[in-house]
């Protein structure tokens, strides 16, 4: 069994570890926002979704969070009229990705804050420790 | 025949070191493997710290790797010193102890 104070680091850097992957797939979504194919009727950029499980780590005897996978979105593609576009199948048609900017950016959002709140936990953990320290200096 | 100041100083020695040799080399044993294996330890967890900040610079591990890392070999320092200098202090208290 690891000492509280410990696991609640690990705990949190386990949070902070999956948060991050979760900006990372927003910052791919939003970055290809606008991806579309190259030939005509060639499938866009298909939004990524990321989830979350929980990870027991038998040796701590506690559970961290971890990225269960990053799956592909499958909700249909925007379809545009753009005749002059390469990717324009031949009714004149582009498809665009199916990302959302404005979820993207709640998405994002909302990652920043499951960051910032593993990092106070982290941050509070950090604080008690020094303090418990602190009896046996005096 | 004993003064009772001497009493009284061997009573607070025997806290620190039993009165027979065998228990009084397990304690000062005691004190010499706690050095040891803090020593080690904290020398473990600061070269963990340094690989993982090594591998942070390379782009090989993650920042919050890094920080957990460096962040856990600090705490493990900060640990076995504040001990070491209760322990120490202790002892020194013994020493100039009037007699």
């Amino acid at each position: 069994m690891l000492d509280p104070l410990s696991a609640t680091f690990r705990i949190a850097a386990s949070g902070l570890e999956a948060q991050s992957t979760r900006m990372r797939v927003v910052a791919e979504n939003l970055a290809n926002a606008e991806s579309t194919g190259a030939t005509p009727g060639a499938d866009p950029y298909r939004r990524k979704l990321v989830s979350f499980d929980n990870a027991l780590d038998r040796a701590a005897g506690v559970n961290l969070v971890s990225v269960k996978r990053v799956s592909a979105d499958q909700r249909p593609f925007r379809m545009s009229y753009d005749p002059s576009h390469p990717a324009a199948d031949e009714k004149g048609y582009v498809k665009l990705p199916n990302v959302d900017t404005l979820v993207e950016l709640a998405d994002m959002k909302e990652a920043n804050r499951s960051y910032q709140a593993c990092l106070q936990v982290w941050r509070q953990a950090r604080e008690l420790h020094a303090m418990t320290l602190d009896l046996l200096k005096a | 025949m004993t003064f009772p100041a001497l009493a009284a100083v061997s009573a607070a020695a025997s806290f620190f070191q039993p009165a027979t040799p065998a228990q009084a080399a397990s304690a000062q044993g005691g004190f010499g493997e706690f050095l040891t294996r803090s020593a080690s330890e904290a020398a473990r967890t600061l070269g963990e710290g340094e690989a993982a900040a090594l591998d942070g610079i390379a782009g090989r591990a993650s920042l919050t790797e890094v920080a957990g890392k460096v962040m856990a070999a600090e705490r493990t320092v900060q640990t076995a010193i504040a001990l070491r200098d209760r322990f120490v202090a202790a002892l020194q208290e013994i020493s100039r102890l009037q007699i």
